[in-house]
């Protein structure tokens, strides 16, 4: 999914970005803390951002842009407000997360891995939460839902205002 | 254990054969040096291997235990034997070979392999029938390790996995050097020289030319002559001009002191 | 709790201090309320039980004398949330806010049991009123999981008194760093990740490696779906890990450590750093700990969502700010690892045990388990099965007794099928082999392994194609597609059994998996490829007949795969209640109503459109009649 260079029209400041990185640096942290702790503060990795850190910690920009497409918890595109999360993990896929995550796509109207176009849902599958004794877990803003049903989907997802 | 200095002479047999090999040296080096061929896409003598195309899997019985190993990356050890040829590892390495020849069904090398080890089907239905590259890495490692550029890298993984600028644009690195052309082993890399840039088709890159400041015509990629500049430091001035008037240039010089020895010598 | 400002304790008899000073204060506190606070039981509200205990003591002006303990999880999950009444052990399982007022009232005051908290086993219906008299609980051996109940992981004062840190005095002070690795070579510790590597004989590879400095690292890297062990001695017990971690640290002659820790486990992460600021206040961990002049710190690297970087070059990779492609190790991470040092890696159940070896000895820890696997496993059993948790045994327990004596056996009265152990690189095996003890050599020679130790059970309506199938796509898109095999090969094979599910099958099928896997196994870069075939392989080698009939019948027995299966109504079964007709999302089902009026109305069955279905299996799971069948 190598999106747009620029995820959005408005300008983003990198400043925030480079002094995250100038801090990590300055106590010999590596490039992955760095791009979470940037992650965390702009909700994805643009690649204005990803280019400002780059610089920030010497190394070439081809290499950030290789780790935020390797490491599956880096987001290149921005999420949505609420944002789903689906345990895919063996004890939940015996008890059937495929069809709890079919249901989301269909009830909120995009695939796993996407965001809404009004940035109100995004969802993503994940590869086990260690939840395991819940499955099927639905995890939606850190809150954790567990031992989830159809019918659970239907109040998770009108409860998402 | 201690980490191998290179200088320590081992013996091992291959395929039977007795050699003596510097213990820093691997298999692949040692057999190759012996005459013996061993198949290898990522390893290059620049660079070392990489262990990931996996052609070059030879087995080995080393403390007691037989088991198949990457040539290109495993060291030349003591009382080591390896066996270059087996029937094991001709069925490993045509397996493997089938699986390059569905990735990269239109890379010369890959189909050359596939016909020497009578591979006559691609693993599976090729995605791309003019694929070339099989992700060896010997770009990335060059424009990285050797250049120090850092244009290229590894993007996504797994399946996904490509190399590549990021999002495929055009690159501020790349200085259009031509070296990952000159190491890939499956010719994926297409650079072409055009009056207004050389464009460097594979990482999508155009590079401006640098003119000669001498008789005007482009001869290098400003980019790459601004990089030599960088690491050459002492020789800066020799990459004004182009490499034909670098020696003529060099040409006139020496003509111009040996007329001003000549009058001297006349004084 | 008093928080006593603590100096850096400067000898060993300054932390022996410490601990008999918080044992007396400890003391004072007559009753405690531990409430399980892992991730499971979070999830069903304990966090808010913590605050609506806090208020209900206040009220009853018990504020001082009760101590709320937020406890790591007791493995438990199933019966969540969980609250254990201390001194006397009342275990009370799914605990609700309106059940608080009541244990305050009667419990910690009076001492009474409120019975319908009390847990109810299942098969004898006798109630329990302690875990240990928890069938789930009776069978077990829980010594790394043992503190998990009694400790706040956010507390070092806890730890201490529960007899933390006295491994790390002892080895400090009464042991050379020889003495120390022959010990835990002689106890017979292995690898808790999967490799079941001697412990011992890997520290003694490190330290004797040449190079400055070396690292000590621990693998939190729990990858594996369907394993959380080590998540709860993380979130539950960090302590125990830094520990261990110090212990090996000395003995290595390491001074540097890292503990690389999973994205989706921030608890874990958080627990941890909490532990490791105050090891360091306390100087159990940093400069010149317990005044011996030994120094060692701990980095905590948050993983970012790569299964391939619990493999250990790949770890190492990450840690050094690059992607995660593992390298070959025919030259030893012990000797050239983490920026090229030596290095030292143990996963996290592993360094936890290294304490208790420590302080209770060799002998002790190699009279449990079998001849050559020592000591315990933790595994998590989860799946088709009753007691869902988090279960510690000794090694050489039977597969059988961890199912139906720990684990309370099968739901729902169906019949069990397989038990999936050691995760992406494990296998399946069958009823007929249940009584197979867990060992590392006894697993690997069915096809399976030990892995981290995750136990997944599957019953009749668990499909191994579906499940092979699964294990083989959760392996595509994890794999780094540095090597060819393991990125070309198991899209390949995925691709195969993708074919069977869909019922497009061929009958070579079978035999061009094995041969293909076979390849994998042999011609991978690391140990995700060499495994990646074994779910594969398990489930050819005991389930073959399965894989035949979708091939063959294009049928799937276990009703799973999609493209073989219908869903039809029975229409004597069912009552027209329209719960199918409201649950399926594409407008598949008509019927499921009355009709007429008076004596004339009638019930019209519900009826699924073949056409329009999408088997989403909503209706089924909608239908209280059982009239919606799956052929």
């Amino acid at each position: 999914m190598p999106g747009e260079k620029s995820a959005s029209v408005e300008e983003i400041d990198v400043s925030a970005a480079r002094k995250i990185a100038a801090g990590h640096r300055a106590q010999g942290n590596s490039l992955v803390t760095v791009l979470q702790d940037v992650q965390t503060e702009y909700g994805y990795l643009s690649g204005e951002v990803l280019e400002a850190v780059a610089e920030e910690m010497e190394v070439p920009f081809s290499q950030a842009y290789g780790l935020a497409t390797f490491y599956s918890s880096f987001s290149l595109q921005p999420r949505g407000k609420h944002h789903i999360c689906v345990c895919m993990g063996t004890a939940c896929h015996v008890r059937g997360a495929a069809n709890i995550l079919e249901k989301l796509e269909r009830d909120l109207g995009i695939s796993s891995g996407e965001t809404s176009e009004d940035l109100k849902h995004s969802l993503e599958s994940v590869n086990c939460l260690g939840a395991c004794a819940l499955g099927p877990v639905v995890v939606v803003n850190d809150a954790y839902h567990g031992k989830v049903s159809s019918r659970d989907v239907d109040k998770i997802v009108a409860d998402l205002e | 254990m201690s980490q191998d200095s290179g200088e320590k002479l081992v013996k091992l047999t291959i395929d039977g054969r007795e050699v003596q090999a510097r213990s820093g040296d691997t298999v692949l080096e040692v057999a190759r040096q012996m005459g013996i061929e061993i198949p290898a896409l990522c390893y290059h003598p620049v660079l070392g291997g990489a262990g990931a195309c996996r052609v070059c899997m030879v087995e080995i019985v080393a403390w007691g235990r037989r088991r198949m190993v990457a040539s290109c990356v495993y060291p030349a050890r003591e009382g080591l034997e390896v066996y270059t040829n087996t029937q094991k590892v001709l069925t490993a390495r045509r397996a493997v070979i089938s699986m390059l020849l569905a990735k990269a069904p239109a890379a010369k090398a890959v189909q050359e392999l596939a016909e020497r080890y009578g591979v006559t089907e691609p693993a599976y239905e090729p995605k791309d029938p003019q694929g070339r590259c099989i992700l060896c890495g010997q770009c990335v490692r060059t424009c990285n390790e050797l250049i120090k550029a850092g244009a290229v890298y590894f993007t996504y993984r797994g399946q996904e996995r490509k190399v590549g600028t990021p999002y495929d644009a055009e690159s501020a690195q790349c200085i259009g050097c031509g070296a990952c052309q000159n190491l890939c082993p499956t010719g994926n890399i297409r650079i072409r020289d055009k009056a207004e840039c050389r464009a460097v088709l594979t990482w999508n890159t155009d590079l401006a030319w640098q003119m000669c400041s001498r008789c005007g015509q482009r001869y290098l990629p400003a980019r790459l002559v601004e990089h030599l500049r960088k690491s050459l430091p002492a020789g800066a001035e020799l990459l004004e001009v182009c490499p034909r008037c670098r020696r003529e240039g060099t040409a006139e010089d020496f003509a111009r002191a040996s007329v001003t020895a000549e009058q001297s010598s006349k004084l | 709790m008093s928080t006593v400002a603590t100096a850096k304790l400067a000898s060993l008899e300054e932390l022996e201090a410490l601990r008999s000073s918080i044992r007396v204060e400890q003391q004072k506190t007559q009753t405690t309320v531990a409430l399980c606070c892992g991730t499971g039981c979070q999830a069903y509200g304990s966090g808010r039980l913590i605050e609506v205990f806090a208020e209900a003591l206040a009220k009853e002006g018990l504020e001082d004398s009760v101590r709320v303990r937020a406890t790591g999880c007791h493995g438990f999950c199933e019966r969540g949330p969980l609250v254990v009444i201390h001194p006397k052990g009342t275990f009370y399982q799914r605990v609700g806010p309106d059940d608080v007022g009541e244990i305050v009232a009667k419990t910690v005051k009076q001492g009474e049991l409120i019975e319908r908290l009390l847990y109810v086993d299942p098969q004898t219906k006798e109630k329990a009123q302690t875990e240990e008299q928890v069938g789930f609980y009776k069978h077990q051996h829980r010594l790394v999981f043992g503190n998990n109940g009694a400790i706040d992981p956010k507390s070092i004062r806890d730890y201490l008194a529960v007899g933390g840190y006295a491994g790390l005095a002892k080895a400090l002070s009464e042991l050379k760093p020889d003495e120390l690795i022959e010990q835990i070579t002689e106890s017979g510790l292995r690898g808790r990740g999967g490799g079941g590597f001697l412990t011992g004989r890997k520290w003694r590879s490190c330290r004797e490696a040449e190079g400055e400095p070396k690292y000590v690292l621990c693998n939190g890297d729990e990858g594996d779906p369907g394993a959380f062990m080590d998540r709860s001695i993380m979130e539950g017990n960090p302590h125990s890990v830094l520990e261990g971690m110090v212990i090996g640290a000395y003995a290595i002659g390491s001074n540097h450590g890292y503990i690389y820790v999973r994205a989706e486990y921030p608890l874990a992460v958080e627990n941890l750093g909490i532990a490791i600021r105050q090891a360091e206040e306390l100087g159990l961990l940093g400069e010149d700990i317990l005044g011996t002049g030994f120094d060692f710190e701990i980095r905590i690297n948050r993983g970012a969502g790569a299964f391939v970087c619990g493999e250990s070059t790949a770890l190492m990779a990450s840690i050094e700010g690059k992607i995660g492609d593992p390298r070959a190790k025919y030259i030893h991470t012990t000797d050239v690892g983490l920026f090229g040092k030596p290095s030292n890696l143990n996963n996290v159940e592993t360094w936890a045990n290294v304490p208790l070896i420590v302080n209770r000895g060799a002998e002790w820890f190699s009279s449990m388990g079998t001849e050559k696997s020592k000591g315990t496993k933790v595994f998590s059993l989860v799946g088709k099965i009753n007691n869902t948790g988090l279960v510690e045994v000794p090694m050489g327990v039977s597969l059988r007794d961890i199912i139906y004596k720990v684990g309370g056996g099968i739901p729902d009265g169906r019949k069990f099928k397989a038990v999936q152990i050691g995760g992406p690189s494990g296998g399946c095996i069958p009823e007929s082999l249940l009584d197979t003890p867990v060992d590392f050599e006894q697993l690997t020679e069915l096809g399976a392994m030990m892995g981290s130790g995750g136990l997944i059970v599957m019953d009749e309506d668990t499909c191994v194609v579906d499940i092979a199938r699964y294990f083989m796509n959760f392996l595509c898109e994890e794999a780094c597609g540095k090597c060819t095999p393991c990125r070309e090969g198991t899209k390949i094979m995925l691709d195969i059994l993708g074919r069977i599910c869909q019922g497009k099958g061929e009958a070579e099928d079978m035999d061009k998996l094995e041969a293909l896997g076979e390849q994998v196994q042999l011609t991978s870069l690391c140990g995700l490829g060499t495994s990646a075939a074994n779910p594969v392989l398990s489930t050819l080698q005991y389930f073959r007949e399965e894989y035949e009939t979708h091939v063959k019948d294009k049928r799937c027995p276990a009703g799973v795969c999609r493209q073989l299966i219908t869903f039809s109504v029975t229409p004597e079964a069912c009552t027209s209640c329209a719960m199918c007709v409201k649950a399926c999302p594409v407008e598949a089902i008509s019927g499921g109503t009355r009709k007429g009026k008076g004596k004339d109305r009638v019930r019209v069955p519900a009826l699924i459109d073949q056409d329009k279905c999408i088997k989403c299996r909503a209706c089924h799971e909608a239908c209280k009649f059982d009239a919606v069948v799956i052929s």
